[in-house]
């Protein structure tokens, strides 16, 4: 008689991996495989769903079969690690990036790492973004070295293909607007420098310039705000971070660490 | 396990409610419709911006947390990450009832997004006893356990499945759901007597009943699939009939997972479930549980 852990391994693999069933499943009036394939069918239905739900712009480029038979080989390759479906694929464009059946279609990555961000973006935790009055409670004297924490709703992309305009043309209704726009993509053509976030709800998409993507990204990173200025042009740089702090892309900033009690020799 | 709270404020009457997906999120809360409570799948609101949502509907009827995903049977135990978030969730939403699955779902870090079937054995009860009672005291809740829908029984299970989860409550101090649909899926599925099972289960742990709809697998495989796709089938109707006659009135809901038809409907099905319990009240002269 198997543990109860050596049982459930057997029957993950089974499910997964295409293993046997366990020999302690009865099989009677219906073979112990048929009656595992009803579970199979609904680990890999519920999580495909899971995946069409998170990534409907790839599911529509590629076609109701193919990305079946994608999420079937990513499901295997990399199941979830927990309950919470609405974190599941996080590896997915990295996944369709290194598939060899999605090959011809280099654009599809980029399309499937905006998806997550938009994913990110609307399951993030609640919590306040930054403003320009919490950003201005910074004593002057400590501004230049004050770091920022990105909003955790927040994701940067620089993309290679034009995810965004492709994104948005394949979920375009209806179908003859959906193909007029798509007809005018050239999926080769320039790329994107993008800010995902959540705002009042509701997921928002920025497009940024290289240098002002850059700038952010080094905030982002926790560069102190004196440090990143060198990304960009001097003139915008004062702009450039009202617009962030508008656009609720921070949620916190952080003073330097100024001397403390304890601290002085 | 004693001094448990039942779960929150404002417990749920002996009344009907309804199972509520998010493409009913804007008709139910745009007009919230008479219902006695509502039931949603913890998992769906862990954060972001669904958990608004919850927040009102929590202000427009009682509502029921149900769990899908703790798998109390795994032998490794409860993803204490997971629990954790779960627990967070009930602190900010004090749900009226909190429930969960007799099932497993996740093993060396895997999560398979179903309800799989345990082997019923002396090792299994007590890894879910404990598993239970993990959730229990994370939660500061009593939890109401789910009896399962399953397609297949293990050659080693010693314990029939009624007896398990009496054995359960007994031990954990946990309530059970009669997930009325799966009484019917289960014992045709495996050629057990459903008024046996019924009577075998511990009426005085009963917390909830659970209806909804079953399909035929199809292509000659004898079994029925907990599909929750469709209308609440008449054999599910009867069953209930006697489960009220045996055990009495509970909290009862109507699950619809797939096919979702409109609010209403589903609306249609709970007054098809209160009329029912309306007629076991007058029958027995109970007062409405509480």
């Amino acid at each position: 008689m198997p543990s109860l852990l050596e049982l459930q391994r057997g029957f993950c693999a089974a499910l997964c991996d295409g293993g046997d069933p366990p020999t302690s499943v009865i099989g009677g009036a219906l073979p112990a495989a048929a009656r595992l394939a009803v579970y199979r069918n609904n680990v890999f239905g519920t999580l495909t769903a899971a995946l069409r739900l998170g990534f409907p712009a790839v599911a529509r480029l590629v076609g109701s079969a193919f990305f079946e038979a994608a999420a079937t080989r990513f499901i295997t390759a990399a199941a979830p690690a927990d309950a919470d479906l609405n974190r599941y694929g996080a590896q997915f464009a990295d996944f369709l990036a290194a598939d060899s059946a999605a090959r011809d279609l280099a654009y599809l990555p980029d399309v499937a790492r905006l998806e997550w961000a938009l994913n990110r973006a609307l399951h993030a935790e609640a919590v306040p973004a930054l403003t320009a009055a919490g950003l201005h409670a910074v004593p002057q004297a400590h501004r230049a070295g004050v770091r920022f924490a990105a909003h955790p709703s927040l994701s940067l992309l620089a993309l290679a293909h034009p995810a965004r305009a492709i994104w948005q043309a394949v979920l375009s209704e209806p179908e003859a607007l959906r193909n007029s726009r798509l007809a005018a993509i050239d999926p080769g053509g320039p790329g994107e420098w993008l800010a995902v976030l959540r705002r009042d709800g509701e997921a928002e998409l920025l497009a940024l310039s290289p240098p002002a993507f850059d700038f952010l990204h080094a905030l982002c990173q926790g560069v102190p705000l004196d440090a990143a200025l060198g990304q960009v042009p001097a003139a915008t740089a004062a702009s450039l971070l009202a617009d962030f702090i508008g656009h609720g892309l921070f949620h916190a900033c952080l003073v330097p660490d100024a001397p403390g009690p304890d601290d002085g020799d | 396990m004693a001094g448990l709270a039942h779960a929150g404020a404002d417990p749920i009457p002996a009344v009907a409610g309804i199972g509520l997906r998010a493409p009913h999120h804007a008709a139910f809360l745009g007009s919230p419709p008479g219902i006695g409570w509502v039931e949603v799948h913890s998992e769906n609101y862990l954060g972001g911006a669904a958990l608004r949502v919850l927040d009102e509907v929590r202000e427009v009827c009682p509502l029921s947390l149900h769990g899908v995903g703790l798998s109390l049977g795994s032998a490794a135990g409860v993803n204490p990450h997971h629990l954790a978030r779960i627990a967070a969730l009930a602190r900010r939403i004090r749900p009226s009832l909190c429930s969960e699955h007799l099932a497993w779902s996740a093993v060396d870090h895997r999560f398979l997004a179903d309800l799989l079937p345990l082997p019923l054995t002396e090792e299994s009860l007590a890894v879910v006893c404990r598993n239970v009672d993990a959730v229990q005291s994370a939660l500061g809740l009593r939890i109401l356990i789910e009896n399962p829908a399953t397609y297949l029984q293990f050659r080693h299970s010693t314990i029939p499945e009624p007896e398990f989860l009496t054995a359960l409550a007994a031990r954990t101090g946990c309530g059970l759901i009669c997930d009325v649909n799966n009484i019917v899926v289960s014992t045709t599925n495996h050629g057990w007597n459903a008024e046996r099972y019924l009577r075998a289960l511990p009426a005085e742990a009963i917390g909830e009943y659970h209806l909804a709809g079953h399909s035929p697998a199809g292509n000659g495989t004898p079994l029925l699939l907990d599909t929750h796709d469709r209308a609440v089938a008449p054999t599910v109707w009867a069953l209930f009939e006697m489960a009220l006659r045996l055990i009495g009135p509970r909290p009862t809901l109507i699950e619809r997972d797939a096919a979702l038809p409109p609010l209403a409907v589903l609306l249609e099905e709970a007054a098809q479930a209160d009329r029912r319990l309306a007629c076991c009240r007058g029958h027995t002269g109970d007062a409405v549980a509480a």
